[in-house]
């Protein structure tokens, strides 16, 4: 019998010949990185197991929620962070960016590894075919003592994408189509791969955004099987890595045509509630975000400047353009892309999480309403608990900017906003 | 975790929830900056359930449908509930970050199938896990408790991961083993 690539990656780290669905196995890992907003539960849990650090070379410390900091206690934890890095010679990462594309741009994530962060969106990385997971604080403490963690290896729900898809189609309408199909975490303790020449032909940054959101599907891991040559910008080419065998088993299969996609928003409070851009077309909005791990590169942003491109936002709204990472940001200053954000009116902000978990520069008052590239808009998520987050991609985030209202794409760069 | 024959007897008070109580809602970002758990705590539920930190007693349980637990991954939602002094969280499922936080922590979560049809706010019930029995003293109706993982239920037992991981010489020998495939959080 086969196996998944999930499953294959697992035995590969558990040092068995196979695995199945089920089985705890205990693992190495290939990086673990622990973030700023769970580093004191980390910290504080390392030292009640004896303070010691097996192998600092596969640790990773990265302040990405909180930087720079806003207040004092975030300036305490990023310090506290960075020092202990310091003294742990640890690899620290305090101004780059967001955990899970710098992952992919540092190529510490790379096809067949494992990797585990302290972070839901951990499953972005799969995208280059790693098998990547989130793991609390108490959890990567245990790894820091014991070198090795423990996983239940999930049955493997299979999403086949064939064909081409349509105009002003992007990553993010695949996927929360698909969550719209079966529903906020239908994927529960499983894994989701996603396959077919749709996949194929997406590039690594709609690869990034299509396991991102495997994270409200509810699923342990998001993977791309690894191909040769079809990475783009953003990050490097994915070498061959390990694939799902022929007679590999999977819990459920489904395949989707891509030509059935279209432009979509999530309407507010969940990710799941997913409705054509044209069925909430007039809805009036007071920021624009352009951000978040979910669209975590230069791709990305040159879509948003292709609609905003020598126009302008609309007077009442607030655009915030927060690059993920600190590559993705000078890539964009080089290529014109910063400069037509800037100049349509956007307010540029340091990388890293930025504003979609609502503790840091753009927070939400009450009654505002946001569009977003982020993946989450549960109640409160960016800000005050009465205000509103619509998710779509970045050219209707941009749309939407020029408009003042959600839009179609095609309506702004057609001049009829 | 107690599970000393009084305290299986024990009748607890069931505080009700929805399906996706996400861990923003259990306590939302702007108070995880804190170093002190007990001030995660003090915000358990404060913007969908304000009545719920005045009222809540140690001992009572919460229980909700699909899914508690979603969205972040951050474990303070799980210290902060367990800090509240509540026997158990009872729910239809969980995200899999948040179970295997909970378990880590010491926080007891049992799947219960229609576990919001059982229980209503305010009711009493029983909570045998041994049994795999949980019994709505208020109704008299009864559900199930599907299994816990065994190894979840022995670092809880344990008072949490380091505990069990101290206890165990730092190493995970033993923890490989086979489980129900599709329940039971991770």
């Amino acid at each position: 019998m086969g196996m998944t690539v999930t499953e294959k990656i697992l035995a590969a780290h558990a040092h068995q010949p196979t695995v199945r669905p089920g089985d705890v196995v205990v693992v190495d890992v290939d990086a673990a990185c622990v973030d700023d907003v769970q580093f004191h539960i980390f910290r504080n849990r390392l030292r009640e197991m004896g303070d010691v650090i097996r192998d600092p070379d596969r640790m990773l410390l990265v302040a990405d929620h909180y930087t720079p900091p806003v207040g004092l206690a975030e300036a305490a934890v990023v310090g506290a962070l960075g020092q202990f890095g310091r003294e742990r010679g640890i690899r620290t990462f305090l101004r780059e960016g967001i955990k899970h594309p710098l992952l992919i741009e540092e190529g510490i994530a790379r096809p067949g590894d494992l990797i585990v962060a302290t972070d839901s969106h951990t499953n972005t990385a799969g995208a280059v075919g790693a098998f990547a997971a989130a793991l609390g604080p108490t959890d990567m403490a245990a790894l820091a003592v014991t070198g090795r963690t423990w996983l239940r290896v999930p049955p493997t729900i299979r999403l086949e994408i064939d064909g081409t898809l349509p105009p002003y189609v992007l990553a993010v309408d695949v996927a929360l189509a698909v969550l719209a199909d079966f529903g906020l975490g239908f994927a529960d303790y499983r894994a989701v791969e996603w396959t077919g020449d749709t996949v194929r032909d997406l590039g690594l940054n709609g690869r990034m955004t299509l396991c991102n959101l495997t994270t409200e599907f509810g699923a342990k891991n998001g993977i791309v099987e690894p191909r040769t040559g079809t990475g783009t910008a953003g990050g490097p080419d994915a070498p061959a890595g390990p694939h799902s065998d022929t007679d590999a088993v999977f819990e459920s299969v489904h395949h989707y045509d891509a030509a059935a996609f279209g432009p979509v928003v999530a309407v507010p409070p969940s990710p799941a509630n997913v409705h054509p851009v044209s069925t909430v077309a007039g809805t009036r909005i007071d920021q624009a975000y352009l951000g978040s791990c979910t669209h975590g590169s230069i791709e990305d942003l040159r879509m948003a400047a292709t609609v905003l491109r020598g126009r302008r936002v609309h007077p009442d709204v607030e655009l915030l353009v927060t690059p993920p990472t600190r590559r993705v940001y000078e890539a964009a200053l080089r290529d014109g892309t910063m400069e037509a954000l800037a100049a349509s009116g956007a307010t540029i902000c340091a990388p890293g999480c930025g504003s979609c978990p609502g503790i840091h520069a753009g927070t939400l008052a009450k009654g505002q309403v946001r569009i977003s590239t982020q993946s989450r808009n549960f109640v409160g998520r960016s800000g005050h608990p009465d205000s509103l987050v619509y998710l779509g991609s970045p050219l209707v985030v941009a749309a939407a900017a020029v408009a003042g209202v959600i839009t179609h794409p095609a309506d702004v760069l057609a001049g009829q906003s | 975790m107690s599970t000393s024959e009084r305290d299986v007897a024990a009748a607890r008070r069931a505080w009700c929830f929805g399906d996706f109580v996400d861990t923003d809602a259990i306590v939302a970002s702007r108070h995880l900056s804190s170093a002190d758990p007990a001030n995660w705590s003090a915000q358990v539920f404060a913007e969908i359930r304000p009545d719920f930190r005045g009222g809540v007693r140690a001992g009572d349980v919460v229980v909700a449908g699909r899914r508690f637990g979603t969205g972040s991954s951050r474990e303070h939602a799980a210290i902060a509930l367990r800090g509240t002094g509540i026997h158990a969280v009872l729910a239809e499922s969980f995200s899999r970050n948040f179970y295997r936080n909970a378990f880590n922590s010491a926080l007891l979560l049992l799947e219960v199938p229609g576990a919001r049809e059982l229980v209503a706010d305010g009711d009493l019930v029983v909570v045998d896990v041994a049994a795999g029995s949980v019994r709505n003293q208020s109704t008299g109706a009864e559900g199930v408790i599907l299994p816990v993982p065994e190894l979840a239920l022995r670092i809880c037992q344990a008072g949490g991961l380091p505990a069990w991981l101290a206890a165990n010489g730092n190493t995970w020998t033993g923890a490989a083993s086979r489980e129900p495939s599709g329940s039971g959080g991770f």
